[in-house]
């Protein structure tokens, strides 16, 4: 008994020291006599013991517990549901609960140097406040979850937050990973920290992980806010040090209480969200991504996603496009992105965002639109990407604001609003109104303008060099020529394409298209150089190009019957255009050119002349038989300022009025 | 006592000449103006016709291509588009200011294709100055020009006060589409709206197309492909700068 109280006063007396302030050498001289006089009193203690207790304890009756202070414990502030608990180096604490927790011994606490290290435990013995060190590996009862943790860490638990400093050595967090203790969901939120990236975590090293029931996050704690994850192909920006939730399903997670990051590499899936109305990080993807994403080579292609937040839910996700079989070959598809709510994107020098207010899709193309990024370069070609499908939640309900409608990025710094990903019109080239340049996912189109891509999704053989070695394709035009035979055949019906087998390109005088064992051919004559037959610098006539690909279809009988609805048409054997004089075929192939390419105002003068009723009709039948498309059929009557509904349409074929035109 | 037959007849005659008369005056309306030319002097009233129609068509044609002027003002790119948007603040002409420019383009410009009739020696003419009055409808523009011309072919005299004529073009409604656009922008300074230029142009039934620019500038180029001018379609195209 006598040693207990002498320790009871020796610990005392140390605290009231350090609270005076007193000065090291005054305190070594009163420890050294106190010392002295303790170990006086320990020797007779012990040797005048009855039963030879070797840890002799101080025991203090709580209403629910028994809290049994061992080595070097002060007990500084006692209540009926809390205590505090001062300690020295390696010192003990045992608590003994009368609750389901039973008997837990602390053990090798340690101050953290310099701060005043101490524990707190509510009514439960659950700690709920500290600061201390741990000399040993011991699992502790933080909150409502027990965690390991390793010898020589330092922990800070305030606030429902417990950040672990532990030592350099690697560890594993499936080890470490706090468990609830009573069933209840976790409460705390657990901060794993090293000086080096030595947690290990699904295969991965982390510098810093957290843990919040169940669920992992980026805490972000140090003076950076920038995480690097060259395996998976991006950088994450997190300026207003939210707290970034992770995973890697690669799925869009509603019950994240904050920023989330979901990413699985197998799937080719990225997800970022907020479910908070504060933005989430900005994720930078690299060249070495796994979403689909093709940097040029050499180029410093910048590609940013960020979700701006919305407590009704937010995400953006990057995904990479499954392969779709095209003519018989399977093609790459460039990644899509899709979002819920509020979404910000940069591709080069350029942003793009989806304002929930407004319910539009805007493009900001001078300035960043994401935090700390507002001058982004604009130095390279843009990442091909389609922004696939916005979605928004209005009065509890999930909407399309955009519709079906998509916004497609080319790798040419292109962009724009439309409904076929395939070939997202742009303006027409210049002089040649019916041709539109485009914006496509197919992944060829935007890199890889090669004549070998052209063949595989034309699915036509293209001969570009003659007997003589020549090339039309023109060797360092090549890319450009190529991207424009794309355009061509995206104009063009895809049954129209289909026809065909192979494309000739050379210098002659006639352009022919024909029949052979190998299938349909086409001879195309490409004029001499400087002399611009295409408004795109190339020198094939995109009438030419139409001219003979007519003669194919007719050729191959449209799509079934075509004579005969043609000779209906009242035009068969009458040549459209003024300047080529033949009959009978030419007729078909002529108009077909004309019309496909040709002058609105002109094409009006035919559609609304004396032979109105025939054109119009035979506009519908061309149609019918895939020489042209149904957007281009509609371009003509709108040019001409007539309806081009499906009543009138049918109504043109079978000569019926239309409107307030009367046919006679 | 006048036979039935003859009051049938009668009554058809006046029906012709009703119909006809309403026929030549609609026709003659449509063309925008009742002209009786002198066989004497068409030759000259076809040459200011065919001037006419060049310059008119030229004035449109070159005046859509930098943003509705003529004579450029201070804010364009340095190949000739006007701003309309620059430093937030919107420089779109009214269609009376575009009127203007094509008033001026005409006056300029048809002398200089006249070349006081040197084409025509065998007449001689004095003309007085190019006053011209452009209107533009939704649908087309009209130019309507003030050009006293006194001709002298042998003894006779004969006299012109003006000529009309219309270019058909949607000029109307694209300024009526550029203004929108336009007035969004001013909405949202730095961001151009995608889905609601989409909405703009079908509203009108027109087609848009835009080009990044130097000098943070991008170009829009509004086509109207209903109609075409001086063999393309017809292009209104202005600037747009956004600060970087």
């Amino acid at each position: 008994m006598r040693m207990l109280v002498f320790l009871y006063l020796l610990t005392g007396m140390r605290v009231k020291m350090r609270k005076m302030n007193i000065g090291m050498f005054k305190v070594g001289k009163i420890a050294i006599i106190v010392l002295v006089f303790g170990v006086l009193f320990l020797v007779v203690g012990g040797v005048n013991g009855q039963d030879g207790e070797e840890d002799p304890e101080l025991k203090y009756e709580w209403e629910y517990r028994n809290v049994n202070l061992k080595t070097n414990i002060e007990v500084r502030e006692l209540s009926g549901s809390k205590g505090r608990f001062f300690f020295e180096e390696d010192s003990v604490l045992k608590i003994t609960h009368k609750g389901k927790l039973g008997e837990r011994t602390y053990s090798g606490l340690e101050d953290i140097d310099g701060e005043d290290s101490y524990l707190v435990f509510d009514k439960d013995g659950k700690m709920i406040e500290g600061e201390f060190k741990t000399s040993k590996q011991g699992e502790f009862i933080l909150g409502n979850e027990i965690v390991l943790i390793p010898a020589g860490s330092e922990v800070r638990f305030k606030d429902g937050e417990a950040v672990i400093k532990v030592s350099n050595k690697i560890i594993d967090f499936d080890k470490v990973k706090p468990r609830v203790v009573d069933g209840k969901k976790g409460e705390t939120a657990f901060i794993f920290t090293t000086g080096a990236n030595s947690i290990k975590h699904e295969g991965l090293n982390f510098k810093e992980l957290g843990y919040y029931d169940g669920k992992y996050f980026f805490p972000f704690l140090g003076n950076y806010d920038e995480i690097n994850f060259k395996e998976f192909g991006f950088h994450m920006y997190n300026k207003d040090k939210v707290r970034v939730y992770f995973d890697f399903k690669g799925e869009v997670d509603n019950s994240y209480q904050g920023a989330y990051v979901s990413f699985n590499k197998d799937k080719g899936v990225f997800v970022t969200g907020s479910n908070v109305n504060e933005n989430g990080p900005a994720i930078q993807f690299t060249p070495s991504n796994v979403y689909g994403l093709n940097f040029d080579q050499g180029d410093s292609d910048n590609l940013m996603i960020q979700a701006l937040g919305n407590d009704e839910g937010n995400w953006v996700r990057l995904q990479k496009s499954p392969d779709e079989v095209i003519r018989n070959s399977q093609q790459k598809i460039v990644p899509k992105i899709d979002g819920l709510n509020q979404f910000a994107m940069h591709n080069n020098g350029h942003a793009g965002f989806f304002n929930t207010n407004t319910e539009k899709f805007y493009l900001r193309p001078n300035k960043g639109v994401i935090k700390g990024f507002e001058n982004i370069p604009d130095k390279t070609t843009s990442v091909a990407v389609t922004v696939n499908e916005v979605k928004m939640m209005k009065g509890g309900e999930e909407t399309k604001p955009m519709g079906n409608y998509k916004v497609g990025w080319s790798n040419f710094n292109e962009a724009n609003f439309g409904l076929n990903s395939k070939f997202i019109q742009l303006g027409t080239y210049r002089g040649v109104p019916g041709l539109y340049r485009g914006v496509s996912d197919l992944e060829a189109y935007n890199y890889e303008l090669t004549e070998e891509a052209f063949e595989r999704i034309a699915g036509i053989r293209l001969v570009s060099t003659n007997a003589n070695g020549k090339d039309f394709i023109r060797g360092s035009e090549s890319k450009k020529n190529i991207k424009y035979l794309f355009d061509l055949i995206a104009n063009m019906p895809p049954e129209q394409v289909d026809m065909v087998r192979t494309i000739n390109l050379g210098h002659g005088k006639w352009a022919y298209g024909y029949a052979t064992t190998n299938g349909m051919q086409i001879y195309l004559t490409v004029h001499r150089p400087g002399s611009s037959a295409a408004g795109s610098g190339f020198e094939l006539s995109p009438r030419l190009f139409a001219h003979e690909m007519a003669h194919i279809v007719d050729y191959n009988g449209g799509s079934g019957g075509f004579n005969r609805d043609w000779y209906r048409s009242g035009l068969n054997g009458e040549v459209t255009t003024s300047g080529y004089s033949h009959k009978g075929g030419e007729s078909i192939s002529e108009f077909v050119g004309f019309f496909q390419y040709g002058y609105p105002g002109t094409i009006n003068k035919y559609m609304n002349g004396n032979r109105a009723k025939s054109f119009r009709r035979a506009v519908v039948i061309a149609t019918k038989h895939h020489f042209f498309t149904r957007n281009r059929m509609e371009q003509i009557f709108r040019a001409s300022n007539l309806p081009y509904d499906d009543k009138s349409i049918s109504a043109y074929l079978n000569k019926q009025n239309v409107g307030n035109i009367q046919y006679s | 006592m006048v036979s039935k037959k003859s009051q049938v007849t009668v009554f058809i005659i006046l029906g012709i000449v009703l119909v006809g008369g309403l026929l030549v005056f609609f026709l003659a309306r449509d063309s925008g103006r009742i002209d009786v030319v002198s066989p004497e002097v068409e030759p000259v009233y076809n040459f200011v016709l065919k001037c006419l129609d060049k310059v008119s068509n030229d004035a449109v044609y070159e005046v859509m291509n930098t943003g509705g002027y003529y004579e450029l003002p201070e804010l364009v790119t340095d190949n000739h588009v006007a701003y309309y948007y620059y430093e937030e603040k919107s420089y779109v002409p009214s269609k009376e200011d575009i009127e203007m420019e094509l008033e001026s383009y005409m006056n300029d410009l048809l002398p200089l294709c006249i070349k006081n009739f040197e084409e025509l020696p065998d007449y001689e003419v004095n003309s007085g100055e190019v006053d011209s009055e452009v209107k533009i409808e939704d649908d087309r523009v009209e130019f309507e020009v003030g050009y006293r011309l006194s001709i002298k072919k042998g003894e006779n005299s004969y006299g012109f006060e003006s000529f009309g004529y219309v270019v058909q073009i949607r000029l109307g409604l694209i300024i009526m589409a550029v203004r929108e656009m336009i007035d969004l922008q001013l909405e949202t300074p730095d961001d151009i709206c995608l889905n609601c230029l989409t909405d703009i142009m079908n509203k009108y039934d027109l087609e848009m197309d835009l080009y990044e620019y130097k000098d943070d500038a991008i170009i829009f180029y509004v086509l109207d492909k209903e109609n075409e001018i001086n063999e393309d379609v017809g292009v209104f195209v202005f600037a747009n700068r956004y600060e970087s």
